[in-house]
């Protein structure tokens, strides 16, 4: 098996940010900012619980990807995978825990006779959003079809000496 | 240069461009929100015996110390639950950056309705939108307020 330390590596930090940091900043906030934040129809715990479910498929997808072969139908379908939970945490995130908000989301608070209302309008970024994933998957496409390429161009050679001698460079390309 | 490196430094400086984008547009917004959101206190009424009226003043103080142009439209209003009456009187300013102004707003409101008001038959409505990027980002803050004890 062929370890990519690097995507390791990457897993690994996509797990301590999304994971590990939202626990650890939600035991962090005091009681009464949590139960303000409450009243307004935000649950602060059930908002980084989901962020750390999420951010828990992202990293086992991520780690995943670190020991399939680049040049697999497995990695083309994890790396598509990874943008789509990402797609669907960014909604997740600026529609504070509503992913069907589409990033319009509405808090109401009440205090004895003041009702508060506060509408956040951020849908531009979810379409920033939605662009950087189309494009990642189709950069994760044209990836799967380079490291294809590239596959079939380092192949070993059986008979000509020019050929053994572009397989080198495809095993070390400081050759080249 | 691969077709998949031109497209991830393309992803990276969407990516990036837009997180600037949000820092500087929560930024703007958030500066204006500090000075134009009411602070609660006590609010100017001056009747009028004669035509039976009141006129209710509230001045906001928008200042915006963000890096972005902003259109704030602030708006006092009173409105009765049982629907009998209902007002708002609405203004929109424009601050560029590092600009301030002082918004002053009445609204003329019949003395029986002020009277119902206070035995909590309405709200008082204070309506703050801020709007930055082109209008784009958006954040509305309405303060609802029942009168009574």
């Amino acid at each position: 098996m062929n370890i990519r330390w690097g995507e390791v590596t990457g897993a690994l930090l996509t797990f301590i940010v999304l994971v590990v940091l939202p626990f650890v900043a939600i035991n962090y906030l005091p009681s009464n900012i949590l139960s303000q934040l409450s009243a307004t129809g935000l649950d602060a715990r059930s908002l980084a619980t989901q962020t750390a479910m999420l951010g828990l498929v992202v990293s086992a997808i991520a780690l995943t990807k670190a020991v399939v072969a680049t040049t697999s139908i497995t990695y083309l379908l994890l790396d598509v995978s990874v943008n789509v939970v990402t797609l669907a945490f960014a909604l997740h995130i600026v529609g504070a825990g509503n992913i069907g908000s589409l990033g319009l989301s509405s808090f109401n608070l009440k205090q004895g006779k003041v009702t508060t209302e506060l509408v956040i309008d951020l849908r531009i970024f979810i379409y920033i959003t939605i662009s950087v994933v189309a494009l990642s998957v189709l950069q994760s496409i044209v990836r799967f079809r380079e490291a294809r390429a590239e596959g079939k161009r380092c192949q070993r050679p059986t008979r000509a000496f020019i050929h053994v001698t572009e397989y080198s460079r495809c095993i070390d390309p400081s050759r080249s | 240069m691969k077709a998949s490196r031109v497209l991830g430094i393309v992803i990276l400086i969407l990516e990036v461009a837009s997180l600037g984008l949000f820092l500087i547009c929560g930024q703007t917004i958030f500066s204006i929100m500090g000075t134009a959101t009411p602070g609660g206190g006590e609010l100017p009424v001056v009747e009028d015996p004669q035509s039976q009226t009141a006129i209710l003043t509230f001045t906001f103080t928008p200042r915006n110390t963000g890096m972005l142009t902003a259109n704030v439209e602030v708006g006092l209003g009173l409105t009765m639950n049982d629907g009998s009456f209902e007002t708002m009187n609405k203004t929109t300013a424009n601050l560029k950056p590092g600009v301030g102004r002082n918004v002053s707003l009445s609204i003329r409101v019949p003395l029986e309705a002020l009277r119902e008001y206070s035995n909590a038959g309405g709200t008082l409505d204070i309506f703050t939108s801020i709007k930055t990027l082109y209008d784009i980002i958006r954040l509305d803050y309405i303060v609802k307020s029942e009168g009574g004890n």
